[in-house]
């Protein structure tokens, strides 16, 4: 197999080192005589060599005092307990599970109780007094801007006036 | 994985069927049961942990850390996985995270290496010495160190763990291939800085 690249040979030895080849890729491995292959060879000889150091090697000591650890781990178990305790963790069993459609109905149903309760804030209507007078069709708006601290008078049906009539 | 292997021992169940058993009793809210977890997984955790970080008390705060994280996300396991699988991957990336945070301050990892005796450079040996396994262990657990976070937790499940390919994949999020390659530039690595020692042991 002088066509591959020595490095892809390398990580062909290598997944061969780790029994990681499949059954199709272990038998075209065997077909091309790669075990005899030199670059193969050698990447498995290293990979072996470092395999029995690592062996060789002490294993660290588990911890000794197995049971400081659990009685450790134990009182964050309890705390972790306790804190959920504390929690919001009962409003689920009243509640049930928050799903997406139940977020969703939850918030339209906020949203509408919202705008009925809060105060209409809609355009500022004056009050307008408005005065009749003798003259049919004829009457008089008082219409009151207090911004500007005055008030418009608004006279409606003139037109209705006879001639000569003088307003006072 | 040795933890969970499925052939059954003395015609009993097997520690694949006992641990999903406690796993089961577990998730019911028996402490008891999370207990046997414990003894089971504790000590394979921390030397997991011990190779990825390279100091004793570090290794035992995140073993620690792992099991409380168990327990915590214990509902979420659905069983689709062996549970020291799962447990691993808890730990693995629990550690991973310390690592990354050490690596990001970098006067504290000076510290730390003054403290766990680590020194920049794997010691070497004067030639005719005998090795043994403690020395052996403390320049693997050097080199180790000098690897990346992701090579060396390739390199150790791997080597030190014995999990095939698929398992580590499945405890690190990775692909085969990814895990293979990472295999491959991990033991290159070591080779080199470890050449001078296992020479020694090849004679």
């Amino acid at each position: 197999m002088n066509e591959l690249d020595p490095n892809d040979k390398r990580l062909i030895a290598t997944e061969y080192f780790d029994r990681a080849l499949g059954q199709e890729e272990l038998a075209w491995f065997d077909e091309n005589g790669l075990v005899s292959d030199p670059v193969v060879k050698e990447t498995i000889e290293e990979a072996e060599s470092l395999r029995k150091m690592v062996r060789q090697a002490e294993r660290p000591e588990p911890p000794a005092a197995m049971d400081f650890y659990w009685q450790r781990v134990r009182s964050q178990i309890a705390g972790e307990g306790a804190r959920k305790g504390r929690g919001w963790g009962w409003m689920r069993y009243r509640i049930g599970p928050i799903t997406p459609l139940r977020g969703v109905v939850t918030a339209l149903g906020l949203a509408l109780g919202v705008a009925i309760l809060l105060p209409r804030q809609g355009p500022l209507v004056p009050r307008v007094e408005r005065a009749e007078s003798r003259q049919p069709g004829l009457y008089t708006s008082i219409v009151p801007a207090p911004a500007e601290s005055a008030g418009v008078v608004w006279i409606t049906g003139l037109e209705y006036l006879p001639e000569g009539y003088v307003l006072r | 994985m040795a933890a969970d292997v499925k052939i059954a021992v003395d015609g009993g169940e097997s520690p694949a069927d006992r641990h999903r058993e406690w796993v089961k009793r577990a998730q019911k809210g028996e402490e008891e049961a999370f207990r046997m977890l414990f003894e089971e997984f504790f000590p394979k955790i921390y030397g997991t942990i011990f190779h990825l970080v390279g100091q004793v008390e570090t290794a035992e705060d995140l073993a620690q850390a792992t099991m409380v994280q168990a327990w915590k996300r214990l509902g979420q396991f659905d069983g689709r996985s062996a549970f020291g699988t799962w447990l691993y991957r808890i730990g693995v990336n629990t550690a991973l995270d310390h690592l990354r945070r050490r690596k990001n301050r970098p006067m504290e990892s000076l510290e730390v290496a003054a403290e766990s005796g680590i020194e920049p450079a794997v010691d070497p040996v004067p030639p005719g010495t005998g090795i043994d396994g403690h020395e052996m262990a403390n320049a693997i657990g050097q080199a180790l160190q000098k690897l990346t976070p992701e090579h060396r937790s390739v390199f150790i499940l791997g080597e030190i763990e014995s999990m095939p390919y698929e398992e580590i994949g499945r405890v690190l999020n990775v692909k085969r291939g990814t895990v293979m390659s990472r295999m491959h530039y991990a033991r290159r690595h070591l080779q080199r800085i470890l050449r001078p020692f296992y020479e020694r042991t090849r004679s």
